[in-house]
């Protein structure tokens, strides 16, 4: 098992590398230049446009800016945004902690209702529960997260607000509020803050994770050993939630590790609707703007998640499922 | 065991209960201040903004860096500089200055400053508050994209040399403390140069303060010392925040009194659809009205709206006047035919839901010297540009059937191809063939400087409430590639002799003159520029706040607004 942590481990190099080389060639590619984008509609005068040349290096040769941009990493330094002057460590210290924070209540809301409804549904096939389950994903996989946002927004915001409800279904539509937290808990009122974002991005993959959650406890409840434990005499609950759920999760798992990663990068839509300062958001900003720094900077950051949660997501298999041996141990 | 079924719902409705008392009032319940039904201001309350940053962050405050409308409008409210516009007359008034003076061509400019404004530490505020600051922004080291204030616009004698790193003054700025003057020596007569003063660029910066910083870039990152109506509260929360307090030093400004308001919180969105949800949910008491609820907005906030206010921005196309097709003077009655086809009113109602108005010239209502009518192609009247068609092919021997169809430009996004799509259709009602030629935004205004359109798109938002600033910008011949907005490629030696000669005049009323004759050869004459519409105000409020004004150059007067209950 240490051998197979260890090749992974070192996977992560040439992973990283290659994602963050074909974005920065990407740069020199990609039709503008960012002094050009700073002028906006009006052109930046030579004398000035020569001024933040020198000053974020960009009259330099391609292969001088590339070992600059290795050489500041090398010193933990991810540069400073072209735009604003920002430090870009400055920016990931920000925007981080908020789309964690975000992704993990997220997760949370996906695990309790996606793996709650889907196993109910499984294990009540056919009855009320499951046409309900079926039919709320079908509708949750249909509505993009971004119009579920603003249905919320208008519905728990707006329309509350406009028709006099009582405060406490009166609920906050923009930003990320008194920013209270105890980790990823949420002080005093800052849930009222979380709640619809979290919903939003939870939306679609808790249908997905009901779905998968169903059609996984469907096949385990089929299994020979299912049949045994029952004729064994032991109760629906421990037969269920010991001998059924841990091997239906495999796939559940797979699922919830990918949206992970997506969830601390790709939430723009969420982030944008609800303006959460998380890292999607500050990157699609920075792509518009032509902010190399900025984007470079995030998404290496967001490369070393994702690879770091796929080998997570890798291992937990050999916890639901004890067969499953890594660096060649035979089960 | 006992089954606990029967207890689980009663947990439920009691943690249901728990919640929503521990739920409260919103956290964003913003306070009033005391009663003011009689109209008089009322000090003293919060205000939260969803106005200024309805369409994302930006990425300065800085005044010397601030190169955007909301960037600067925070510097306004933080810096006073030598002059400021009162929002509600558009007159330019003397602020830190207490007046000033020219030589007999305006290529001299001396201001006297009061001595009784101060800065937030405590320190006055000295002339050479004023001369470092205008030196830092020209200076290669800041590298300010703002930087051309000083050596475009104002070009004081020096400038060129501080921006390429070989001086570190401006030779042609002098400050005299001991006699609270400051001298600005131009390198070219400039009849409004008080109006360039006025801009947030040129605010001072606390000189003692600023120069002690190992860098200066990163002053706007702490809690500035500043001079103006307002002082920041806390350092600036990007992507989230600016909080700002009344400045309780302040000298009163134009307006003669300290801001009302205790505070002023403006509040960051990346989406202006989400910030207006945000004001419509009691979120905040100010909103950006979006284009396409522009009609509900103006119903549903009647008489707490701008949108009749008109703005300093015009959106417009122009003809490359070295194209064979449509430019120099052989095409001339073509270019006034094309203009004459074009429905404004269409446009204004149908892409822009009454947002913006029809515009009938380069200069727009609310500029000093505007002067209405004056522009005889830009208003729609078909028949009288089929009868122009008739005459051109008369007097070139070409038919509107011949020609190749004309090229359309215009950059990627933002509703632009509907309004091309549009003048395409009246184009075709008057015979003239064009066809939709759409580019990458990003590079769009780079490849017009090079002249690469035959009839394009532009906008333009003036920098300073003054005759000259569009009609300087978009059509001098000075402008023309480089860094110019003179997209029409236009070079007229009689436009260029009277914005020359109006730049000389010291006597406004004078120089005005001449600007009306100068957009009368453009608009009439030579027939370059087609105005499209002209922008509008676009702020709303909660029945709370009073006196808002949203001045020409789109600016709020949030040091002269109060909230009170009506």
């Amino acid at each position: 098992m240490g051998g197979y942590i260890l090749r992974r481990a070192l996977l992560v190099i040439p992973v990283v590398w290659g994602a963050i080389t074909l974005l920065f060639l990407a740069f020199f590619v990609v039709p503008g230049d960012p002094v050009e984008v700073m002028g906006g509609d009006r052109g930046v005068a030579p004398e000035i446009r020569a001024n933040i040349e020198a000053k974020f290096g960009l009259d330099q040769p391609l292969v001088v800016q590339y070992g600059r941009f290795w050489n500041r990493l090398a010193h933990g330094d991810l540069g400073e945004s072209y735009r604003s002057g920002r430090d870009v460590n400055d920016i990931l210290a920000t925007t981080a902690p908020n789309s964690l924070r975000l992704a993990f209540w997220a997760i949370v809301i996906q695990i309790l209702i996606g793996i709650g409804a889907g196993l109910i549904s499984a294990v009540k096939r056919y009855s009320f529960v499951d046409a309900l389950t079926t039919v709320s994903t079908t509708m949750l996989l249909a509505i993009p997260a971004f119009v579920m946002g603003y249905i919320l927004i208008y519905m728990l915001g707006v329309y509350t607000f406009q028709h006099d409800f009582p405060s406490w279904l009166k609920f906050p539509v923009q930003g990320i509020g008194p920013d209270r937290w105890l980790g990823p808990i949420p002080l005093g009122g800052q849930w009222r803050f979380l709640l619809m974002p979290a919903l939003t991005l939870a939306s679609v993959q808790t249908a997905l994770v009901a779905r998968m959650a169903r059609s996984s406890m469907l096949e385990v409840m089929r299994a020979d050993y299912m049949r045994t434990a029952a004729a064994g005499g032991l109760s629906r609950k421990t037969i269920y939630l010991k001998h059924g759920l841990k091997n239906a999760m495999i796939p559940v798992v797979t699922l919830l590790g990918l949206s992970v990663a997506e969830m601390i990068g790709a939430a723009v839509l969420t982030e944008t609707v609800f303006n959460w300062p998380g890292i999607g958001s500050s990157i699609a900003t920075a792509i518009t703007f032509l902010d190399a720094p900025i984007v470079l900077g995030l998404s290496l950051v967001l490369v070393l998640t994702y690879v770091l949660i796929n080998l997570a997501v890798d291992l937990s298999y050999a916890f639901f499922d004890p067969r499953i041996r890594y660096g060649g141990e035979s089960a | 065991m006992r089954r606990s079924g029967r207890r689980w719902p009663v947990a439920v409705v009691l943690s249901l209960a728990l919640v929503a008392a521990a739920c409260g009032g919103s956290d964003d319940e913003t306070s009033s201040g005391q009663q003011g039904d009689d109209g008089r201001p009322v000090v003293g309350g919060a205000l939260v903004d969803y106005y200024n940053f309805a369409a994302g962050d930006v990425p300065h405050i800085d005044p010397n860096r601030a190169e955007d409308i909301e960037g600067s409008q925070i510097s306004l409210l933080l810096f006073d500089g030598l002059a400021d516009y009162d929002y509600k007359t558009g007159d330019l008034k003397p602020a830190v200055a207490e007046s000033w003076s020219s030589n007999a061509d305006a290529s001299v400019w001396t201001f006297k400053l009061k001595n009784n404004v101060k800065w937030t530490d405590g320190s006055t505020v000295l002339p050479s508050d004023f001369k470092y600051s205008w030196e830092r922004l020209a200076s290669k080291q800041l590298a300010s994209i703002a930087a051309f204030h000083i050596t475009d616009t104002l070009r004081i004698k020096g400038a060129a040399a501080v921006a390429a790193g070989t001086a570190t003054e401006l030779s042609g700025l002098k400050a005299d403390d001991a006699n609270f003057t400051l001298t600005v020596e131009l390198e070219a007569p400039l009849g409004f140069a008080p109006a360039v003063t006025a801009h947030a660029a040129l605010s001072p910066v606390p000189k003692k303060v600023v120069s002690a910083l190992a860098d200066s870039a990163r002053w706007e990152e702490g809690i500035m010392v500043s001079n103006g109506p307002f002082k920041l509260a806390e350092p600036r929360k990007a992507e989230q925040y600016v909080k700002l307090v009344r400045n309780e030093a302040y000298y009163g400004g134009i307006h003669g009194h300290q801001a009302y308001l205790d505070s002023l919180e403006f509040r960051m969105s990346k989406d202006n659809d989400s910030a207006w949800a945000a004001f419509e949910s009691g979120q905040g008491q100010t909103g950006r009205i979006p284009a396409a609820r522009y009609a509900d907005a103006k119903a549903r906030y009647a008489g707490r709206n701008t949108a009749d206010v008109s703005t300093n921005g015009i959106y417009y196309y122009v003809f490359n006047n070295k194209d064979a097709v449509v430019g120099g003077p052989a095409n001339l009655k073509l270019r006034q035919a094309m203009s004459l086809a074009i429905d404004r009113d269409r446009i204004a109602r149908d892409i822009y839901g009454g947002s913006r108005r029809a515009a009938t010239g380069i200069a727009m209502p609310g500029i000093p010297g505007f002067k209405q009518g004056l522009a005889q192609y830009a208003s729609r009247d078909v028949n009288r540009a089929r009868q122009l068609v008739t005459e051109w092919e008369g007097s070139t021997g070409k038919t509107a059937a011949s020609l190749p169809a004309i090229k359309l430009n215009f950059p990627l996004g933002a509703g632009h191809s509907e309004i091309a799509a549009i003048i395409q259709a009246n184009l075709q009602e008057i015979g003239v063939k064009s066809e939709l030629d759409a580019r990458e935004a990003r590079t769009y205004f780079g490849q017009m400087r090079q002249g690469q359109g035959q009839f394009l798109r532009a906008g333009y938002i003036a920098d300073y409430n003054v005759y000259d600033n569009q009609l300087f910008a978009l059509l001098h011949s000075s402008q023309v590639g480089g860094a110019g907005s003179n997209h029409a490629q236009y070079q007229s030696a009689k436009f260029d002799g009277l914005i020359d000669q109006a730049r000389r005049a010291a006597d406004p009323g004078r120089a005005n003159q001449l600007y009306q004759e100068a957009e009368g050869v453009a608009m009439n004459e030579d027939t370059v520029f087609v105005p499209i519409v002209w922008y509008s105000g676009t702020i709303a409020w909660s029945d709370q706040v009073h006196n808002v004004v949203q001045g020409a150059l789109q600016y709020v007067n949030y040091e002269d607004l109060w909230i009170g209950s009506r």
